[in-house]
């Protein structure tokens, strides 16, 4: 593979830093919005992030309304629910205040409320024919990604499935990253989300699909967040290790929009899906055995990953040794961040592995894999996880 | 650093207040605004408007007045053909469609509907199908209640590279029906306008307008003359009551232009020159911010004569009471006279007894006083009184009939041959014969067939038509004729309907009986071409003693007992008329008889 390839780079307008949560009026305004749905949850609610974003809406002679229904992973019912009151509430623009949850349903919001049908409608990539409304993403987790990225991800409740809808109308108009209302996340949200982080950096750097430019991203935001979660979780209180993490999340979203993911995220999706795990601790577990077992097939990607996580002699070591430290290094980080249950503890079973593996087979994040996995490899996987 | 540079970085890095990527989206719903605002405009709109597909005539959008129309939902109108919604363009291919080389044919259509004709003369199309040609149709659409009329514009346009055809339909039912309405309305008034007995003109600008048919009537013009002349050409140039004509018509017309409604008398000129009387009512309209003049021309010239013959009878009543009142006082001396008179004669007479002891007592002898008598012409004398007393006992006796009914024998008579009959006594009476020549006047008679009988006292009437043919023979021969003229006597007899007074003559209305019961007059007419005689004449013609005779010729009673005999005896009347020089005319008019029904 050449790095000279055909390769696009799509990213949002965004904007980085202390007090880009309070630009979202602006934004908004100047994206022609003049009623607002703000999508958003009862936790970010709770923390008062929401209504710092509204103030700044009404400033700028926005009307809004509010929809906080959204579960951890956005269902295909919320998505329908919220563009039913977009409708209802005449609104022509949506504003998303949280995590990955609450952005990925306003994404399906939009697409509800441009395209019509139902929201399962528009699973795959570059499904969505008609783009959505101004969307302007106010991210409150160092994480998800999704305030910059072309993926939502909405639990199909029926079948009991994470569905993918991929594509370029799913790039938000504008993402407004703002470390101060992620210094209002607990331990655990914070090492999930950071975990997460993670997980897209180092998929993105070692996807069959990446560039110079999505390499870039990837390769500082493992550096970053390798250091800046740990000192996070020393202190929660950290603007500026907030900050970093902030930063790495979003370079790790810019990376892996554009290089996509792996066999991680294919497996955590089908486990969000089926048992609705949470998908930050999902992916830490996977992680380590996913990046040991596609270790072969891209051994300098994954080099570099261990070099930028500081294992000692990550370029020049032999495979194995440094297959095996990375392994130790990605395990060990998941167990520092608080981390250290099985699949089995998560309430899985044996007998849903197969299954497990059969959907996660179907996920689009398989497809830039470095590695070419089939069902029983996703089974081993899993097991492996167990 | 000064503050406008931070500004201007600020914005360089885009953080400034308008710093966000552009987008089309604000562009774009306002787009979609302008859309949906043209869309509650097109809703709101009264007319129907549809968009078709150029080549098939579908429907393929239609607002909330077009499917009212269509008495269809949305739904239903749309993605059908339009003729599915307006049955009767079944069939039709508007030639805007490039479908058709023809003309749209129409079916038989309603008549009552002008309108639609004209809409549909559609010019035939020539050459390729015209981008943005109109196409009109006018069709008639069923609807609960009452049926719609509906005027179709068709328009073709070519947008992105498709062909499409918009349709406006129009509702004009309740304009069809005001047109009818007023067609009616105009249908009406022009009615009322024609049925008018009294003339009508409608003036603009000092000229006549529009005139009804009583006015060509009256003026014995057709419409088109009429309408192309002011009042005055139709008046004399001086008025009878005062002023010369244009200079009082122009006074009238401008005191009704001021708003003074005129009301006045007019003579007017029939297309002959003869003239007529009448009465004019004068008012302004106003007509599209036009002021106009609407007269209302009203003969009376019977009205006038009606009023004459009242006056006249009124006159003649109390005259004739008059005459016999005085009649009656001067019959008891008059009697005293003749009997005076006559005792006298008879007194002086030989061979009486009484005379005979009386000469003898007094040693006269009566021969003697006779021859005495002779000699002086004294038993003239006495026989003059006694003839003058016999004349004074007839003209008495005529006065005395004035106030008296007659109790003579009524019976149905055919008048005509009672006039027959009095020109028989006429020709035979001596003295017509001798001084009047009456043979060698021509009698003309106009009887009209049919006529019915009159219920008189035969004698009577006779007395009156002798009377008025003496009268015009004493008229004729008071008259030197020119060459190419001889004297002549019209008699007529006719029936008349409706009150007296009515024009007569040989154009007037003596009306040809028709053996109908509902004439109101048997009317006889005596026209002589004799002298004539003047107004003045005219008016006492009827009075006792009134005569234009010379002395002795004749008593001046004539006519006054005809008179009486008429309008009195009978009910009838009897008029007289007169162009001097030209002819006078006498008229009696008898109330027909009623016949049993």
């Amino acid at each position: 593979m050449n790095d000279y390839e055909l390769r696009k780079f799509v990213a949002p307008e965004f904007v980085f830093g202390y007090g880009a949560a309070g630009l979202a009026g602006r934004h908004a305004r100047n994206l022609g919005a003049s009623r607002c749905l703000v999508v958003s949850d009862h936790g970010v609610a709770a923390a008062g992030h929401t209504e710092t974003v509204l103030a700044t809406l009404r400033e700028e002679g926005i009307a809004c309304a509010t929809f906080l229904g959204v579960s951890e992973n956005p269902r295909d019912t919320e998505v329908m629910q919220g563009s039913e009151l977009f409708r209802a509430e005449g609104c022509d623009a949506i504003v998303a205040v949280g995590g990955g949850s609450p952005m990925d349903c306003a994404k399906g919001i939009g697409i509800m409320v441009a395209n019509g049908g139902h929201i399962l409608d528009y699973e795959g990539v570059d499904a969505i024919p008609k783009p959505m409304p101004p969307l302007v993403c106010v991210p409150t987790t160092a994480g998800s990604s999704a305030d910059v990225s072309q993926f939502a991800i909405i639990r199909d409740t029926p079948r009991r499935v994470k569905i993918a809808i991929v594509s370029k109308a799913n790039v938000p108009d504008v993402a407004l990253v703002d470390p101060l209302p992620t210094l209002t996340k607990p331990r655990d949200l914070t090492a999930a989300t950071g975990l997460d982080a993670l997980t897209h950096a180092v998929e993105a750097y070692a996807s069959n699909a990446h560039s110079p430019v999505t390499d870039m991203f990837a390769l500082e935001a493992i550096r970053g967040i390798g250091v800046a979660l740990f000192d996070v979780l020393d202190n929660l209180h950290d603007r500026d290790a907030r900050a970093r993490m902030a930063l790495g999340s979003m370079n790790a979203g810019l990376a892996f929009s554009n290089a996509i993911l792996g066999a991680v995220h294919a497996l955590s999706h089908s486990l969000g899906g089926m048992l609705d795990l949470p998908h930050g601790e999902c992916n830490a577990l996977l992680l380590p055995f996913v990046a040991r077992r596609n270790f072969t097939a891209a051994p300098q990607r994954y080099r570099k990953v261990a070099e930028a996580l500081g294992v000692a002699d990550a370029l020049s070591a032999p495979d194995d040794e440094v297959r095996d430290a990375l392994f130790a290094r990605l395990s060990d980080m998941r167990r520092r961040a608080g981390f250290d249950k099985g699949l089995a503890q998560y309430g899985v079973t044996r007998e849903q592995l197969a299954e497990l593996a059969r959907m996660a087979l179907e996920d689009p994040c398989l497809s830039t894999n470095p590695a070419p996995l089939g069902a029983r490899e996703l089974e081993e996987l899993y097991a492996e996880a167990f | 650093m000064p503050k406008r540079s931070d500004e201007l970085r600020e914005k360089l890095i885009g953080l400034g207040q308008g710093s966000t990527r552009k987008s089309y989206y604000p562009e774009l719903r306002e787009r979609i605004q302008q859309l949906e605002l043209f869309r509650a405009l097109l809703e709101s709109a009264g007319d129907g408007v549809l968009l078709l597909a150029a080549d098939t005539l579908m429907v393929l959008d239609a607002n909330g007045a077009a499917c009212r129309f269509a008495g269809l939902p949305w739904e239903a109108l749309t993605g059908r053909p339009l003729a599915a919604a307006f049955p009767e363009l079944a069939g039709w291919k508007p030639h805007l469609t490039g479908l058709t080389e023809r003309p749209p044919q129409d079916g038989p259509r309603d008549r009552a509907w002008p309108l639609a004709d004209v809409l549909h003369a559609t010019p035939p199309p020539s050459g390729p199908p015209p981008v943005g040609g109109e196409e009109r149709r006018l069709i008639r659409q069923p609807a609960p209640g009452a049926d719609l009329w509906l005027e179709l514009a068709l328009k073709r346009h070519d947008i992105g590279g498709t062909p499409y055809v918009s349709c406006i339909a129009r509702d004009v039912s309740e304009r069809l029906r005001a047109e009818e309405e007023l067609r009616e309305s105009e249908r009406k008034y022009r009615a009322l306008f024609e049925a008018a007995n009294d003339a009508i003109f409608l003036i603009r600008d000092g000229l006549v307008r529009d005139a009804n048919r009583r006015a060509c009537e009256l003026f014995g013009r057709p419409m088109d003359q009429l309408t192309s002349m002011a009042p005055r050409d139709l008046s004399p140039p001086v008025q009878p009551l005062g002023g010369p004509s244009p200079q009082q018509e122009g006074m009238r017309i401008a005191k009704a232009l001021a708003g003074e409604p005129q009301f006045f008398e007019w003579t007017h000129l029939r297309a002959d020159g003869t003239p007529f009387d009448c009465e004019i009512s004068l008012s302004r309209f106003t007509l599209r911010g036009e002021p106009w003049l609407i007269a209302i021309i009203r003969d009376v010239t019977e009205q006038k004569k009606l009023r004459e013959i009242m006056v006249q009878t009124e006159k003649m009543m109390s005259v004739g009471g008059v005459a016999a009142g005085m009649a009656h006082e001067i019959n008891n001396p008059l009697s005293a006279i003749a009997q005076s008179a006559q005792n006298l004669q008879r007194r002086l007479a030989p061979g009486v007894r009484d005379n005979e002891a009386a000469a003898l007592m007094s040693g006269v002898d009566l021969e003697r006083v006779q021859h005495y008598f002779e000699l002086r012409g004294l038993a003239k004398l006495v026989t003059n009184i006694r003839e003058a007393c016999g004349r004074a006992a007839e003209i008495v006796r005529h006065m005395l009939d004035f106030a008296r009914r007659s109790d003579a024998e009524r019976a149905e008579c055919d008048l005509a041959a009672l006039l027959d009959r009095a020109v028989e006594l006429a020709e035979n009476d001596y003295d017509l014969k001798k001084r009047h020549d009456f043979r060698n006047i021509r009698i003309v008679r106009e009887y009209a067939p049919g006529t019915p009988p009159a219920e008189c006292a035969a004698t009577e009437i006779e007395q009156v038509l002798f009377n008025l043919l003496k009268n015009a023979s004493q008229a004729i021969s008071q008259k030197v004729y020119p060459e190419g003229e001889a004297p002549r006597i019209i008699l007529r007899v006719g029936v008349q309907r409706g009150a007296p007074g009515m024009p007569g003559g040989a154009d007037g209305v003596v009306g040809i009986g028709d053996g109908r019961a509902d004439a109101d007059y048997v009317r006889i007419e005596v026209e002589d071409n004799g002298p004539g005689i003047d107004e003045r004449t005219r008016v006492r013609v009827f009075e006792p003693f009134f005569t234009t005779k010379p002395p002795g010729e004749g008593t001046g009673l004539g006519l006054s007992v005809s008179y009486f005999i008429i309008s009195r005896n009978h009910g009838g009347h009897i008029l007289v008329e007169s162009q001097p020089g030209q002819w006078c005319r006498f008229t009696v008019l008898l109330p027909a008889a009623r016949r049993a029904a």
